[in-house]
């Protein structure tokens, strides 16, 4: 038998998981699906941008609290730790969800509402010039030709919010909720006043620009700057730190990856007391 | 074979649990665990899972480390804790999903016992009441057939016919390959059942006994009028009147009253240790 990793108990506990919490997946994938709705209607050229981000971050944090969160209830929790699978695959489980599944399902989602969004636009508007099939188009090509480093911020803060609520989750025993959000905005005002420090500092003349940025606790954290901030000034500014900002990207990386090993390290070491 | 050896564990050090405590349980028993309030007994049936883990000494199960927590292993033992928490699913749906994890599983057997506690296997598990659901998990955890089964105050909640049917299930479900290790403060509701005595007080074993060779070693009874305040070991007040312990003299092995010897075992420890190795 291999002891750490075997598929079947794997696809067994996928099924376990789907089984017992299918109703709180469905009602999330209903939220979430109003949320887009919503933000599909009302967003205009990206202004809500930082929003669709943290609905797609926040999401994948609910999806964590369902595998982690039992602790204090010592029959669930001490059911789930014994029951004949590896902490890797328990962990796995946890991740097949919280990511994998959610970001496919999320994107798909995403896709169907955006459509459906311009179809009920246009149901609505029957004297818009702009045919249907155009509109369609034109939010698939918007879609399509968004920065790569959109798509990278967006993962790297889902990836930073979940594996924080998942490390939170699996280490406190109650109160793991507040835990999560105490950490996330201490991190967030420790990173932000050290970066504010920093440019203030040292770049003077962009300064401001940095201040009034939209999405201000993103612009910080995000190793993007030239998304978020609409300053062209500051686009200008980094546009030869290209390179730079792709390191930065991967440091994110390895850094989220490292709190994923030191949840699935504290997952093995769980005790229940 | 389980076997822990010089075991240290706490949760907060002002707080030790146990410490230098070494036990060696065989397989073919049911060991009745027993010991009062915060002795340890649930931690100790936790440290046997891998639920915790010792800080000091060692616990292994047939030279496994429970600690690992090994897919291998975790197929071979299970737990039923005192708090029951289940999904809101059927019996039916639970056995589905969780049944498979554990090789020897029974489906059938499952429904059987489900039917012998009468419980439905349709209805949800979360509209039950403690104690259907107490049963609902015991008749799981008999089905999952695992070497190993440790139940921790299994007829709390239950009512008596389920007590009765639990005791009559618990028996023909026992064979010389298991060991079942019942943790419980009523002692009257299992001492049929059990084999083996432990008795877990100030952070040590006090009592590891087979009930047979107590019963060949002391005398319990009601009555004190054969005995001399000399002979009596230790006089326990019963809600029947005193219960007396005494050196068994005859070649019969007589009833214990577990009740009597737990309070002995706790107030006059050296006596009884004196006589059982008399």
């Amino acid at each position: 038998m291999n002891e750490t990793l075997n598929f079947t108990r794997f696809l067994l506990l996928v099924k376990r998981q789907w089984t017992e919490n299918k109703t709180f997946y469905l009602l999330l994938w209903g939220i979430i699906s109003l949320c887009l709705v919503l933000l599909n209607i009302f967003s205009d050229n990206h202004s809500l941008d930082a929003l669709y981000i943290f609905l797609f971050s926040f999401g994948g944090c609910a999806m964590t609290v369902t595998l982690f969160s039992n602790w204090k209830d010592t029959g669930r929790s001490s059911f789930f730790l014994l029951l004949p699978a590896s902490t890797t695959e328990k962990f796995l489980t946890g991740l097949f969800y919280g990511l994998f599944m959610y970001i496919l399902v999320y994107a798909v989602n995403f896709l169907f509402i955006r459509i459906f969004v311009t179809c009920i636009l246009v149901l609505l508007f029957p004297n818009n010039l702009v045919p249907f099939s155009q509109e369609i188009r034109e939010g698939m090509k918007e879609i399509v030709s968004m920065k790569f480093s959109f798509y990278m911020v967006a993962f790297l803060t889902f990836m930073f919010f979940q594996s924080l609520c998942m490390i939170c989750m699996i280490r406190f025993k109650r109160w793991q909720v507040f835990y999560f959000l105490f950490i996330l905005f201490a991190i967030l005002f420790i990173y932000n006043l050290g970066m504010h420090i920093l440019i203030l500092n040292n770049l003077d003349y962009v300064g401001h620009a940095f201040i009034r940025a939209p999405g201000f606790i993103l612009t910080y954290y995000s190793p993007d700057f030239s998304y978020l901030d609409t300053s062209t000034k500051v686009q200008e500014f980094f546009s030869f730190l290209k390179p730079i900002r792709n390191i930065n990207f991967l440091v994110w990386l390895v850094i989220f990856s490292l709190i994923y090993m030191a949840s699935l390290f504290s997952l093995k070491e769980r005790e229940l007391k | 074979m389980i076997t822990i050896k010089d075991l240290k564990f706490w949760y907060s050090k002002k707080n030790i649990i146990f410490e230098g405590l070494d036990l060696q349980l065989e397989p073919g028993h049911i060991y009745g665990l027993l010991g009062k309030n915060g002795a340890g007994k649930t931690t100790l049936l936790k440290l046997f899972c891998g639920l915790n883990f010792p800080k000091s000494g060692s616990v292994s199960i047939d030279g496994t480390d429970p600690a690992k927590r090994q897919a291998g292993f975790l197929s071979e033992i299970f737990l039923l804790p005192e708090q029951i928490s289940v999904p809101a699913l059927t019996p039916e749906k639970f056995a589905r999903i969780n049944g498979p994890f554990y090789p020897a599983f029974d489906p059938a057997r499952f429904m059987e016992l489900l039917d012998k506690f009468e419980i439905k296997a349709k209805q949800n598990l979360s509209g039950m009441s403690y104690g259907q659901k107490k049963k609902a998990m015991i008749a799981f955890a008999l089905a999952v057939n695992t070497r190993y089964l440790f139940l921790d105050e299994p007829t709390n909640g239950m009512d008596i016919p389920s007590k009765a049917a639990f005791r009559s299930i618990l028996a023909s479900a026992f064979s010389e390959d298991k060991t079942i290790i019942l943790s419980t403060h009523m002692v009257r509701d299992l001492e049929s059942l059990i084999d083996t005595v432990i008795i877990l007080e100030d952070r040590r074993i006090i009592l590891n006994t087979p009930l047979n060779l107590i019963a060949r070693k002391l005398s319990f009874s009601r009555s004190s009028l054969s005995l001399t305040p000399a002979e009596i070991v230790y006089s326990a007040s019963g809600e029947l009147g005193p219960v007396n312990i005494s050196l068994n003299h005859t070649d019969l092995e007589g009833n214990i009253d577990l009740e009597a010897l737990f309070n002995a075992c706790i107030y006059v420890p050296e006596k009884i240790s004196a006589c059982l190795v008399s």
